[in-house]
């Protein structure tokens, strides 16, 4: 069970925007995703690119169509949340055959996101990603911003 | 034997593995506090040694044995690798009626298992037809979003999928014919399936997904018969030297898929309350007598149901093409799920037992299996990769004691999808296979490349282990001609 999202605020004073990447780490089974996030909104945002990434794995058709979205996810802790939040993109996703690449944060406590989110038309779905597990899943404030690993099952 | 497990944490004593049989090594519940039952491991004298030096498949069977309920050693297969909770290839079984049932002891893809199909034909009808055959059965049969001949189902039509499984579709919707209900594990329909368990957001998953394969290890695979290992067997099973066979493997898909998310969460919400304490929270658990432990159950039944509507409508898609190119007809050998919690009878005892990634094998003489299998074994199929071969077996009575009735599913995975792509190169993949006749349907030659042959154990090794240790007997190999990979 990770720290609060309040710890976090408290640890960075602020919520500074910054860069943000992720990676995936060996997992001999599934997909073990790293993100590194200056803030938790880049962490949750972070890692539904990667998601996209794994759905189109040829990018997006040049001219598809975009919609405004908003996704609400709730959850008993901020780990949990972040699980929650890639298995809403990852429903929507699969159901809409759309694939979002764009997010504004309204609200993120440790337990409720809310966002509002660009999503493209996309034909050529790869319906790859099962699920986000809850299997060694955490999110940890390093020295140099905030750090989740999330196993996905493929 | 002893060794430093980098699986194991620095704190942890690495556990001692002690031989108890042939080819069956023990992890003694004694090696930690919370362990409520030793763990067994099938593996030979080599393997056994490395558990858990590569992987950390050796921990999750150790935590799996914290299950509340547990009522035998937690069981790994020779096949087993890292999971997530639940090694895959991991079998448990909990004490009825207030043991736990554990959705991630099942996985996402509920009853994804393999279904094998004979043609009665020489493998010297198809080589001529061989790439227009294979073209015809991937344009039927979609890997997941866009075209094909899938099957929409929703409203009341996706109730009567979930409830009543392949009869429904048989009966009512004319995909398969009527003895194909005699060779699918369960009759093709788990009776326990209730779909007002499954959720609406799980239907609408699996609205659009009859009879598409998803992605990953999913695909069918034509195939010669190129070695016969017990010549009855193999002809009770339809099986002839040069024969061709379909595999097919699959699962749930997102309706399946969503189900274990769904009750993932509720049971990871009510841990707390039924006293439960797991060192991994995707074990997330409850007493199968609670109504969440009820609820996922009969949501897991309909779920499998799901799944053996989507492999019988893919094998409807390959008749079309076998009956447009050859002019032949299918046969059904069997259809086994390698996902699932089953409720089965110990002696006097009721189980749940829970198989990830492991393969029911019951005995000749079982009860439930076919009469036409009947003194020869439940029929279980290994497959292996697309540039090796796949394995049919028969199950043994002696697996009952041994192994819960349980075999082996696959031949394992050895390297991530990374490595398998830094390893090899999808092209090359791709002109290995084909230079050697190998007709290969693949989305992307990046995903060709994470299922090469080399990030898989060599399946003739698993296959000989689960032989020797006594959990299933060997009848025949089969060689790839073409593969439609997901």
């Amino acid at each position: 069970m990770g720290r609060t999202l309040g710890h976090w605020m408290r640890s960075n004073g602020t919520r500074a925007d910054g860069p943000a990447r992720h990676a995936y780490e060996e997992h001999i089974g599934e997909l073990r995703l790293r993100i590194e996030a200056a803030t938790i909104e880049g962490i949750f945002a972070e890692a539904a690119h990667a998601l996209r990434e794994l759905f189109v794995p040829g990018g997006l058709d040049a001219g598809a169509r975009g919609v405004d979205e908003t996704i609400h996810v709730e959850a008993p802790d901020l780990e949990r949340l972040l699980a929650a939040w890639l298995d809403e993109i990852i429903f929507r996703t699969e159901t809409e055959h759309r694939v979002f690449t764009t997010f504004q944060f309204d609200r993120l406590t440790d337990r409720e996101v809310s966002a509002r989110a660009f999503a493209l038309e996309a034909d050529s779905i790869r319906t790859i990603v099962k699920a986000a597990t809850l299997h060694d899943l955490h999110i940890k404030q390093g020295s140099h911003g905030l750090s989740a690993s999330v196993v996905l099952d493929v | 034997m002893a060794s430093r497990h980098p699986s194991f944490s620095t704190s942890e004593t690495p556990p001692r593995l002690r031989r108890v049989g042939n080819e069956l090594y023990e992890v003694s519940r004694t090696y930690r506090r919370d362990m409520r039952a030793s763990a067994r491991v099938f593996a030979d004298a080599e393997q056994a040694a490395s558990l858990g030096t590569h992987d950390r498949s050796l921990a999750q069977l150790i935590n799996v044995t914290t299950l509340p309920g547990i009522a035998a050693p937690a069981l790994g297969m020779p096949d087993m690798h890292e999971g997530y909770g639940f090694p895959v290839g991991g079998v448990a079984a909990t004490l009825l009626p207030d043991g736990v049932i554990s959705p991630g002891g099942i996985g996402f893809d509920i009853n994804c298992g393999v279904r094998l199909l004979t043609a009665p034909v020489d493998v010297a009808a198809v080589r001529p037809v061989l790439e227009s055959l294979i073209h015809e059965i991937s344009r039927g049969v979609p890997t997941g979003a866009g075209r094909g001949g899938r099957l929409s189902v929703a409203g009341a039509e996706m109730d009567r999928v979930l409830a009543e499984g392949v009869p429904y579709l048989v009966r009512e919707l004319g995909q398969g014919r009527r003895e194909d209900l005699t060779y699918i594990e369960g009759g093709g329909c788990l009776d326990r399936a209730d779909p007002h368990q499954v959720s609406d957001r799980a239907k609408l998953r699996g609205r659009d997904q009859l009879g598409t394969l998803g992605s990953g290890n999913h695909f069918v695979e034509v195939g010669v018969v190129d070695n016969i290992f017990d010549d009855v067997a193999a002809a009770q099973l339809g099986l002839a030297m040069g024969g061709v066979t379909v595999l097919i493997h699959t699962g749930s898909r997102g309706l399946g898929h969503q189900v274990c998310t769904d009750y993932v969460r509720r049971m990871d919400d009510v841990a707390r309350r039924y006293g439960i304490v797991l060192p991994d929270r995707q074990l997330a658990c409850a007493p199968l007598s609670s109504p969440e432990g009820t609820a996922y159950f009969a949501a897991m039944c309909a779920a499998a149901n799901f799944a053996f509507c989507n492999r019988q409508v893919i094998t409807e898609r390959a008749r079309d093409a076998f009956r447009r190119f050859i002019d032949c007809e299918l046969s059904l050998v069997y259809d086994v799920a390698h996902n699932t919690a089953k409720i089965e009878r110990a002696g006097d005892h009721l189980l749940c037992v829970h198989r990830k990634g492991a393969t029911r094998a019951f005995g000749p003489s079982s009860s439930e299996i076919p009469e036409h299998y009947r003194g020869v074994g439940q029929p279980v199929f290994i497959p292996g990769t697309m540039g090796t071969a796949s394995y049919v077996l028969v199950g043994t009575d002696a697996s009952a004691q041994l192994s819960l009735s349980s075999t082996c599913h696959g031949a394992g995975r050895t390297l991530s999808r990374g490595a398998a792509k830094r390893a090899v190169r999808g092209h090359e993949l791709r002109r290995q296979l084909e230079g050697r006749g190998i007709v290969i349907r693949c989305p992307s030659n990046a995903e060709l490349a994470e299922e090469a042959p080399l990030a898989y154990k060599d399946v003739e090794r698993v296959v000989d282990v689960t032989e020797r240790a006594g959990i299933a007997k060997k009848v025949a190999r089969l060689r790839p001609l073409g593969v439609i990979k997901g």
